[in-house]
């Protein structure tokens, strides 16, 4: 393919071989005079569990937001299997297969738990103005199918029982799992969370990490923003420690451990 | 039952059929859509004047005392489609401005700034739908055809309107039991969380304006059709706000609540206020009426905010045992 003349970032399209299913590459952005972001670089390997560590301020949260699109970026590259993502819309991103989830739990407060789920289905038969318009005998079929298959997330996340009340009716920790499990039905191939366990009872947060390991061994790619060092510890195959805004250091949780420089910033502190 | 009796109730009828039509569009808009449309009536308002300027006739002739642009001699079915494009034409613009800011409650400040700019601008703009005067003389629809006396006429107008209102049931109905409203409804609780699903949020926002828009039309045409005139003072900025009124007491997200709604307020309640004695100045009854509902409005947002007719919880009767017992989907049931 030939960059035209007129569309000068074209010539940043073609990427460089990209390590890993997600790559981010010197990424920069400023808020204001706050530099959230200078020059964070890492990457992901498919079928891995890699934590996002580092303390408040360090930069998680907007790199979470830049990758999945919510945050337009100062300058960097972001590249999802193989291609340049960098500026893409939350929603396009989504679609590639780069699903998130957010630090507060952002259920679908007034539709129904099976509702949320099916809300995250893509192209859904049925799920344009036009196919609406053809009636119920025309997406009634894939419907059901869809039904059917929220139903196998619903019965794994244990959340059978409350498939018919509402997202708003559901306790906190129900909450996190309709999250996961809504991202989920999109059929995603890289998941982002943000703070799973936050709000979680222990005893639940262990049933999420099954399930995240789980998913993991199905071949699923899970970048998680965590501050609960043992849930890190046990099912992170890879950390990446940030702290003011770049990756301060990268490896397993026993690598980090005998960082000093990890240690000082952010461990011990 | 007089000949008076009878133009009331199909004054009455007609209007209450307008009414239905108008608030299922903004209860598509806002209910479920969650986009705070207080520039409403404008939608409603450019149906009326397309309807009325297509069936006019050129402007000059007989109708010299008034002056508008666009003036032709549609047969009245055509001139319908054309008013309803022209709402959904009219939604697209004014959206791809106005749904702009990612905020809904700000997209409503500018909303509501183009409804009070249309007002002024079709008011002061005297050679474009005759300003604050307004069009009159509209020809009945079929009624040269018909030739029938005027009550009969009326009759005939009220299964029109009905015609009508089944019509636009059928569309909503369809639109609202389908997936595609899911994904609207997911887009009103939370558009961010519906976007990082991969849901267009944008762009679905501006269907539900646009359709929004043209239904809002064609209810204006069909009121145009019967009332025979249309001025600034039909659509002001204000009437948007009788129509939440509706849907707020009816339920929002609720069809069935939406034109319960706009029957129990606008037929019944502000119909009804008329009848009060004049017990002081002449105006006091009108004044009453928006008194009245400002505090209907804030008893319901406080008691029932969920209105008379809560948005239904959409249940999956569905085989849980067997691929191929069951083909029901998605039984409605009220709370």
């Amino acid at each position: 393919m030939i960059a035209s003349e007129s569309d000068p970032a074209g010539a940043d399209r073609r990427v460089q071989p990209a390590a890993g299913i997600l790559e981010v590459r010197d990424l920069h952005k400023d808020f204001g005079g706050v530099h959230a972001l200078a020059g964070a670089s890492f990457y992901v390997e498919q079928g891995t569990i890699t934590g996002l560590i580092g303390p408040n301020g360090a930069g998680k949260s907007t790199l979470i937001n830049l990758v999945s699109g919510f945050t337009p970026p100062g300058s960097g590259q972001v590249v999802y299997d193989g291609e340049d993502i960098t500026g893409h819309s939350a929603h396009q991103i989504a679609r590639l297969g780069l699903v998130r989830t957010f630090q507060l739990s952002s259920e679908f407060a007034r539709l129904t738990v099976i509702e949320n789920l099916l809300t995250a289905v893509p192209d859904q038969r049925g799920s344009t103005v036009l196919a609406a318009l053809r009636g119920k005998r025309y997406w009634r079929r894939a419907e059901e199918e869809s039904v059917a298959r929220a139903r196998e997330f619903l019965g794994r996340f244990g959340l059978t029982d409350v498939e018919d009340l509402y997202g708003a009716e559901l306790s906190g920790g129900q909450k996190r799992l309709l999250e996961i499990s809504r991202a989920l039905m999109g059929r995603p191939r890289v998941l982002l969370l943000d703070e799973p366990f936050a709000g979680v009872n222990p005893t639940l947060a262990r049933e999420v990490e099954d399930i995240l390991r789980a998913l993991r061994d199905e071949g699923m790619t899970i970048v998680l923003v965590e501050h609960e060092m043992g849930a890190i510890d046990r099912l992170c195959d890879t950390v990446v420690v940030m702290a003011a805004g770049t990756v301060l250091a990268e490896g397993s949780m026993a690598e980090i451990r005998e960082n000093q420089e990890v240690v000082d910033a952010y461990l011990a502190g | 039952m007089t000949t008076a009796w009878q133009f009331y109730f199909i004054t009455l009828l007609t209007y209450s059929g307008v009414n239905i039509i108008a608030a299922w569009a903004l209860n598509l808009q806002y209910g479920l859509g969650g986009i705070l449309n207080f520039a409403f009536i404008i939608f409603q308002a450019v149906g009326a004047y397309a309807a009325a300027v297509l069936t006019l006739g050129p402007a000059g002739g007989i109708t010299t005392f008034q002056t508008y642009v666009g003036g032709a001699h549609l047969p009245w079915l055509l001139a319908l489609v054309v008013a309803t494009l022209a709402g959904g034409v009219l939604a697209l613009l004014v959206g791809l401005v106005a749904l702009r800011p990612k905020r809904t409650d700000y997209q409503g400040m500018v909303l509501l700034t183009v409804a009070i700019i249309a007002a002024v601008v079709v008011t002061d703009e005297k050679g474009w739908l005759n300003g604050a005067s307004g069009l009159v003389g509209v020809p009945k629809p079929f009624n040269e055809s018909l030739g029938l006396g005027l009550i009969e006429y009326g009759w005939f107008y009220v299964g029109v309107v009905a015609v009508a209102v089944v019509l636009v049931f059928i569309v909503i109905h369809l639109l609202t039991s389908s997936p595609w409203c899911r994904q609207v409804r997911a887009m009103r609780e939370d558009p961010v969380a519906a976007e990082a699903l991969g849901l267009n949020v944008p762009a679905r926002r501006l269907q539900v304006f646009v359709i929004g828009g043209a239904i809002a039309a064609f209810s204006g045409a069909l009121l145009v059709g019967y009332i025979g005139s249309w001025s600034p003072g039909a659509w002001g900025p204000g009437e948007t706000f009788l129509l939440f009124v509706c849907i707020v007491v009816g339920g929002l997200g609720n069809n069935f609540g939406a034109a319960v709604g706009s029957v129990l307020v606008l037929t019944v309640l502000f119909n009804g206020l008329a009848y009060l004695p004049i017990f002081s100045y002449t105006t006091a009854a009108e004044a009453l009426q928006l008194v009245l509902l400002g505090l209907i409005v804030i008893a319901f947002l406080w008691f029932k905010p969920r209105g008379l007719f809560p948005e239904r919880r959409r249940r999956f009767a569905f085989p849980s045992a067997g691929p191929d017992r069951g083909t029901a989907v998605a039984v409605e049931e009220a709370r």
